[in-house]
């Protein structure tokens, strides 16, 4: 275990080979802003050598290049899919339907950026996703209370989904 | 008799959410309009109260398509209001880095959200399989504009290097030299993208309605990064001055604002920014645009997307003289965590450029260092008019056609705008009729 090796956005595309973890979310957006906030916590943690921290923001489509570039995806985002704030699932793209607007949190689609990638036979040999339900997503910085609670739990059970990646 | 009910909740493939509704009854248009539904954002208020060098960094964080376009204009604005010069080394690299964004954003806008439509696709997915070779060419074109502004700003999307007074680290001349590589190597790509969309071109559709075009002029360029505004109705208009140019106001259809100037409403972006530089274009990119027969003015708005691919072009080729004059002058070296030293002024700045998608301002009152009022005006809500008024110029030139057909025809003309609804920044005060929220 060591300080993760990189955590720009892209820097990992060109350090291609291992283990990728993407994460989506917008700090100005209440709890859009969960990811970003356990990717600082992460980053001043023990992470696996062979790690990569990258940091999207709310920009998905570029999803398809960092796919191309890992043997192991984790793609880690907000998502609603009717759990109580706070609480996550790790799934396979597969385990998941779209509902439009109201998914993964970011346009485009995260799932249709894996099914391009998938499509041009660019993606990772394993993709996980690690969503997390939020709570309010008003304008404004900082996480619900609900959220700020969850931050040490999700970040153990973060960690966790990163080691089995 | 002709009975038509469009109710397109959400068109696809633009960012963020826009409907289209049309309504036809014994061949008469009763309604037709363009609604902008998505929930509004309110980034302005949260940067009053905050200092000059946490605001440009927030702005990043408005949109993730035009993110280095907020940057640059905010702090331009910051600058402007606290008395801050910058050295031609950081205009360069700000210039740059506001390329990149534009060649990302056409790249992503042509090739992954507007081509499937004259390839008769619903979205890209499809294509990897039947055109797989041009999928790969617009990725690789995407991919190249995102190692630009990585290269610049540290990140391809959300940049932090970009600071008040110059940068926080700046690229090494090394780095500079294998972005010009790598875009000298890129116009073979850009070519394959262009004979593609030529071969496709007579699939646009030849509507033309005339309309006002905004946006950013300049003596000595193609206006991107600085300019006077001007309109092609009026001619040069004062920067200072900019709510008079854009109008905004309220419509019941929409939580975005709309804009007005000149007539009932005015165009934004590539288009406009050709019809109103066009002899600014760097070589190459009067080569594509001719190879379209794209000439000013032109009144086409489905030749935004040509417009964009032009644009692509001129930002190649001026890239590469950007990073030439850079080496040319060799980098002045700085700390890797340069922090300017800012002693800063009261006042109000503005700030504008282009964004991909037209024009963008950002307008602040500092106090202390600390910002007390802040304004932002995006491009896409000032493009809301002119798709509203295109739609209601093109439905009825159309009616004779299958519903289907009329209903992505919409769709194709507001994608054709690349509308960006996710960053409109303003938003609406409301209450209650029952008194309760």
């Amino acid at each position: 275990m060591s300080a993760p090796r990189a955590t720009g956005p892209d820097r990992a595309v060109e350090m291609a080979g291992s283990r990728g973890v993407i994460g989506l979310g917008n700090p100005l957006r209440g709890d859009d802003g969960v990811v970003p906030a356990l990717f600082a916590r992460l980053r001043d943690g023990d992470m696996p050598e062979d790690a990569d921290l990258l940091e999207f923001g709310d920009a998905s489509l570029r999803l398809v290049h960092a796919l191309a570039s890992f043997d192991r995806v984790l793609v880690v985002d907000a998502m609603r899919f009717g759990g109580e704030p706070g609480e996550y699932v790790v799934c396979t793209p597969d385990e998941v339907v779209s509902r439009s607007a109201s998914g993964v949190s970011h346009d485009p689609d995260l799932l249709e950026v894996v099914a391009l990638a998938r499509e041009l036979g660019d993606g990772p040999d394993r993709l996980r996703i690690f969503g997390i339900e939020p709570g309010p997503m008003a304008m404004g910085p900082g996480l619900s209370a609900a959220l700020e609670a969850r931050l040490p739990a999700l970040e153990s059970a973060l960690a966790e989904a990163i080691e089995q990646l | 008799m002709t009975e038509i009910s469009i109710q397109d909740e959400y068109v696809t493939r633009v960012e963020g959410h826009g409907n289209i509704v049309v309504n036809v009854a014994d061949g008469t248009v009763e309604d037709c309009e363009w609604q902008v539904v998505e929930s509004p954002r309110f980034f302005e208020s949260m940067f009053v109260g905050k200092d000059y060098e946490a605001v440009p960094h927030m702005t990043s964080r408005i949109c993730g398509i035009c993110s280095a376009s907020h940057v640059n204009a905010s702090l331009k604005a910051v600058e402007d209001a606290i008395g801050v010069s910058i050295s031609r080394q950081d205009e360069l690299l700000r210039k740059l880095s506001l390329n990149a964004e534009i060649i990302q954003s056409h790249v992503l806008h042509v090739g992954y959200l507007a081509l499937p439509d004259l390839l008769d696709s619903k979205s890209v997915i499809p294509l990897a399989n039947t055109h797989e070779a041009e999928v790969r060419t617009v990725i690789r074109l995407h991919r190249l504009g995102n190692e630009m502004l990585e290269a610049v700003a540290g990140r391809s999307v959300h940049s932090q290097r970009l600071v008040p007074g110059g940068f926080s680290k700046i690229p090494s001349e090394d780095e500079l030299r294998e972005l010009r590589e790598s875009l000298a190597g890129a116009f073979e790509d850009l070519e394959a993208l262009v004979d593609l969309l030529a071969e496709l071109a007579d699939r646009l559709p030849a509507f033309e309605r005339e309309t006002e075009f905004i946006s950013l002029t300049h003596p000595d360029e193609y206006a991107l990064y600085d300019g006077t505004l001007y309109s092609s109705d009026v001619g040069e208009l004062s920067n200072a001055d900019y709510e008079s140019v854009v109008n905004e106001y309220v419509t019941e259809q929409s939580t975005a604002k709309f804009a007005r100037h000149e007539r009932e409403s005015y165009f934004v972006g590539a288009l406009a920014r050709l019809n109103n530089s066009y002899e600014q274009l760097s070589p190459k990119a009067k080569a594509v645009a001719e190879t379209f027969g794209l000439e000013p003015v032109c009144h086409n708005p489905f030749m935004n997307n040509v417009a964009q691919v032009v644009e692509t072009a001129h930002l190649f080729e001026t890239s590469i003289e950007l990073i030439d004059e850079l080496l040319e002058a060799g980098l002045e070296p700085q700390s890797d965590y340069n922090r300017p030293e800012i002693d800063p002024e009261d006042g109000r700045g503005i700030g504008l450029v282009e964004a991909p998608r037209g024009l963008l301002i950002h307008d602040y009152t500092f106090e202390d260092g600390t910002c007390r009022a802040a304004n932002s005006v995006i491009p896409t809500n000032q493009n809301h008019g002119n798709i509203q008024a295109d739609m209601e110029a093109m439905v009825p030139t159309i009616l004779d056609r299958p519903e289907a057909e009329i209903e992505h025809t919409l769709e194709m003309l507001v994608r054709a705008y690349d509308p960006c609804i996710s960053c409109s920044t303003h938003y609406l005060e409301v209450e209650f009729v029952d008194g309760e929220a």
